[in-house]
């Protein structure tokens, strides 16, 4: 185990929690809201511009069915693989 | 090939690895590291699992973890987006967790487990699904799953032949039959993920008063037994509480503070969303079995222990037959993504059958010896048909309270005789006797009665075994057993038969010869907050911290009179959060 080079995203995320742990609760809690300021904000005004609706929570009283169609591709090995 | 299922991160961490598609052994995190719920990488459910198999981690073919990271994701980011600014405080909590270790499920594995190998991923629901419909009985079989939340999905039908299982529809987060049952445990002062059980057993005392209430408020449900949840009564999908101060407002009820005192407006809200849960999953039956046409239904998901909820399926519903499996939970998912791999993935066909729950494990007499005579705690051994005759004539004549530990632990949330309390039915006392000295909590909801199976007809209105304690059904008129007897009549009952535990199995028939009942208490052997004891170790402990009168390992029966004092530098009390 101790062998294997540790990926690209370990070593920036350690580095990441190295920083974090040095700052301490408050400025890790100051760094976290201004990420969702920049990242999250933007994104969420065009979803209110464009009036989406990704969790389906407009609609309550609807007529039709609620159910959605399942996800029914093949299940083989390659999709297996796949963390998505 | 060997297969290990595991399931961690979130609630119940669980390991079940499969050797040429049968199952090797399965087990819950938490018995191993003594920590409720404990959502931790099952290292030690791994190791176990492995040591039954006899084999190394290197031997592995696949992990297969329960599901799929980068989907969940997704759907915690954009429930972020659609709920921004609110969702800040969430964010700032749930973030870190994932960016520490929920994203990087293979290089966890790696790193907790030691395995070097290939990690597979299945969905959430096909976990459940496959965990559902791989180890039943049928060849073909309606499946409905039903939880809290995997990666989008909350509840899905599908239909399963042979090796095939194929997932039809869902509903979708934050839509959600678990949640909205999580969402009043949480009104109700219990603790989320854990205690939902406590708001089934509370609803009896209730009226279901706000029955119309919640179907007008706070559910739309469809006549295809989908439905959607009104999401300005719910807090869960942006912050850190289940519900919000606009439900409190529609209930003109405050939340009721944990351990505080259950008011009439608690029951009857108990019997509410008991009612509620119980119209919906029916609708849901019904709609499967319209489109499917079949006989056969199996279910999973946390939902699925609500095992009023099935004694009504069983009894309304159109399906014949049903199947739950004991890890109905999120447990049940290493199971399911290992079943899923095996069958749905690689194409195998089936050939494993679940016949019964016991696949921890086990202790053999000569270990069990060598850990009481280390200790100095004195007890007989003896040849196992006077131990059963001794332990009968215990529970009957002096009233014992009686720690029962048999062959392998059990995989799921129930105790069914193989690491149980028991007691004597009869005796309305043992209620409070086994809550105020053993389990040292007060609690409304009686105990689960375990029965021999060809006698629970007799003493149960119920026409089919249930042996993994996930059916309610009603004590038959005239016979008296209240200490598991339910307000309404009611009890969560399992069946014992012979092939899956003989030990228990022969001590109810001990029990039936001496008292005419073949009926006994079977309630977890352990504290509150405490999970199930596994080992002899921890029975012992368990034994001597509580009033228990007598404990049996194996053959090795203890009396408490006999046993020294047990001298504990801490109190343990204070190791176990409160449940
Ligand atoms: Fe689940
Ligand atoms: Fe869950």
């Amino acid at each position: 185990m101790g062998m294997e080079p540790v990926p690209v995203h370990r070593r920036l995320l350690n580095g990441w929690m190295a920083i974090v742990a040095r700052f301490g609760f408050v400025q890790t809690l100051v760094i976290l809201s201004i990420f969702y300021a920049l990242l999250i904000g933007p994104v969420a005004l065009v979803g209110v511009l464009a009036r989406r609706d990704p969790l389906d929570k407009r609609t309550l009283r609807g007529s039709g069915t609620a159910w959605s169609k399942a996800d029914s591709a093949s299940a083989d090995l390659d999709r297996a693989k796949q963390m998505t | 090939m060997n297969i290990l299922g595991i399931s961690c991160f979130y609630h119940d961490a669980a390991a079940a690895l499969l050797r040429d598609g049968n199952l090797v052994a399965a087990a819950h995190e938490e018995r191993f590291t003594r920590k409720r719920h404990d959502p931790d990488m099952p290292a030690q459910a791994t190791e176990y699992c492995l040591r039954e198999a006899g084999i190394d981690i290197d031997d592995l073919d696949y992990v297969v973890f329960y599901d799929k990271p980068f989907i969940k994701f997704e759907r915690i980011l954009t429930t972020y987006f659609a709920t921004f600014p609110r969702s800040l405080p969430s964010f700032t909590k749930a973030i870190p967790i994932w960016l520490k270790e929920k994203l990087w499920v293979p290089s966890e594995v790696r790193k907790k487990l030691g395995y070097t190998g290939e990690v597979l991923f299945t969905e959430h629901h096909q976990s459940h699904a496959a965990s559902a419909f791989y180890p039943s009985p049928f060849e073909e079989a309606a499946v409905l799953t039903c939880d809290g939340v995997g990666e989008w999905a909350t509840t899905t039908q599908g239909i399963g032949r042979g090796s095939d299982l194929e997932l039809i529809q869902e509903v979708r987060f934050p839509h959600s039959l678990g949640l909205l049952y999580s969402a009043f445990t949480y009104y109700l002062g219990f603790k989320v993920n854990s205690a939902e059980y406590k708001v089934m057993g509370a609803a009896p005392y209730g009226e279901p008063k706000y029955v119309k209430q919640i179907f007008d408020e706070l559910v739309d449900l469809r006549e295809d037994g989908s439905f959607k949840l009104n999401m300005r009564y719910f807090a869960y999908d942006y912050g850190l509480t289940m519900t919000n101060r606009r439900f409190e407002n529609l209930f003109e009820h405050p939340r009721r503070k944990g351990e505080s005192e259950m008011e009439q407006f608690h029951w009857d809200m108990a019997a509410s969303v008991q009612v509620v849960t119980e119209e919906i999953v029916l609708a849901m039956v019904r709609d499967l079995h319209r489109r499917t046409g079949l006989n056969n239904l199996c279910m999973a998901g946390g939902v699925a222990l609500n095992c009023v909820a099935n004694g009504r399926i069983v009894r309304e519903g159109p399906f014949e037959n049903l199947w739950v499996q004991p890890a109905a939970g999120d447990a049940g998912g290493a199971l399911g993504a290992a079943l899923f791999t095996e069958h749905a993935v690689l194409g195998e066909p089936r050939k494993f059958q679940m016949k019964h729950a016991y696949w921890g494990p086990a202790h053999s007499d000569e270990a069990i010896r060598t850990e009481l005579d280390a200790r100095g705690a004195p007890y007989r051994s003896l040849p196992r048909d006077e131990m059963i005759a001794e332990v009968a004539r215990r529970l009957a004549d002096d009233q014992a309270v009686v720690g029962w530990f048999q062959g392998r632990m059990e995989w799921g949330p129930r105790s069914l005789g193989a690491r149980s309390i028991l007691a004597d039915a009869r005796n309305e006392e043992n209620w409070k006797r086994v809550n105020l000295k053993i389990k040292f909590r007060e609690s409304f909801r009686p105990f689960a009665p375990a029965a021999l199976a060809e006698k629970a007809g007799e003493w149960f209105d119920i026409d089919r075994e249930s042996p993994y304690m996930l059916l309610v059904c009603q004590v038959n008129e005239g016979k008296h057993i209240p200490a598991v007897t339910h307000v309404d009549g009611s009890a969560r009952l399992q069946t014992v038969d012979r092939d899956s535990q003989p030990e228990f199995y022969d001590l109810l028939r001990a029990f039936d010869e001496r008292t005419g009942c073949p009926v006994l208490i079977n309630t977890s052997f352990n504290v509150r907050g405490e999970p199930i004891v596994c080992t002899p170790q921890d029975a012992y402990l368990c034994f001597m911290r509580t009033h228990m009168d007598v404990l049996v390992l194996g053959n090795q029966v203890l009396l408490k009179e006999e046993q020294p004092e047990l001298v504990e530098d801490f109190d343990w009390r204070e190791r176990y959060e409160l449940d």
